[in-house]
């Protein structure tokens, strides 16, 4: 497999219609992140597994497995939380517990007790930040909404501050 | 989804058969298959994570087309043997 020697960073193209504040080149992406670019763009690439950090960083604190699969179900039904079934939400958690979580675990993304199904986000997926700010920026569906109704009560440590 | 204890192709009723819906995603499929065969709450089954590299099972079948129909993948799981192609899921529990 021949690498052109053509794949450093260019700067990308100055793209007018998008705010300063998601350019991940310009945030100072922190120097001591320790995980190898494949390991983090491979949970990258993964819908699920990026979005339970969505989750994680645009909520703060510690949620139950319970919680983020209910809004993860209603995601991946192209649905709001409502109309989702018990069925639905009991299949993506027990998905979550069972291969997304301990992957994420794994990796040192978040800390997570199997026995009361909390997790906390880690350090390390502070320092990734400006890249889940971006990845979000470029799904192109609704999951913000979803995140918004994650909770009745404001958050409380609201990490919204973009808008 | 759809889970029927009943004999594909009409030769050995021990098997379990699930079919997943064709967004569904396999590692989800796998462990609420087997959670029915074992008759206990998916959330109680031995992680899938520390017996199979979930994420590959994943990627073999995300794929909804029909020249995936020949793959099959078999592993053992909570003490049953787990067959996954596409769309099926077959399990048997071991004795």
């Amino acid at each position: 497999m021949a690498r052109n020697g053509n794949d450093d960073p260019d700067p990308p193209d100055e793209q007018g219609d998008r705010p300063a504040d998601c350019r991940a080149t310009d945030t100072g992406m922190a120097a001591d992140v320790s995980i190898s670019p494949s390991v983090l763009f491979g949970v990258l690439a993964d819908a699920r597994q990026r979005r339970i950090l969505y989750y994680l960083v645009e909520n703060g604190g510690t949620w139950t497995l319970e919680a983020i699969g209910k809004h993860l179900a209603a995601w991946e039904n192209e649905t709001t939380v409502e109309p989702t079934t018990e069925e639905m939400q009991n299949r993506v958690t027990a998905g979550m517990h069972h291969a997304d979580v301990p992957k994420l675990e794994d990796y040192g993304f978040i800390e997570y007790d199997p026995e009361t199904g909390r997790m906390t986000y880690t350090e390390q997926t502070e320092e990734i930040v400006p890249l889940l700010e971006l990845a979000e920026q470029l799904e192109g569906d609704d999951f913000e909404t979803h995140l918004e109704q994650a909770h009745p009560q404001p958050s409380q440590d609201s990490t919204r501050q973009r808008e | 989804m759809t889970g029927d204890r009943h004999p594909e192709g009409g030769a050995d009723d021990s098997w379990f058969t699930y079919r997943m819906d064709p967004d569904e995603r396999p590692t989800d499929a796998v462990v609420m298959a087997v959670a029915a065969v074992r008759n206990v709450p998916a959330l109680e089954l031995e992680r899938l994570h520390d017996v199979i590299e979930t994420d590959a099972l994943n990627t073999l079948f995300s794929g909804t087309v029909e020249s995936d129909r020949d793959l099959r993948v078999q592993f053992t799981y909570a003490d049953c043997l787990v067959e996954v192609s596409r769309p099926l899921i077959r399990v048997r529990e071991l004795e």
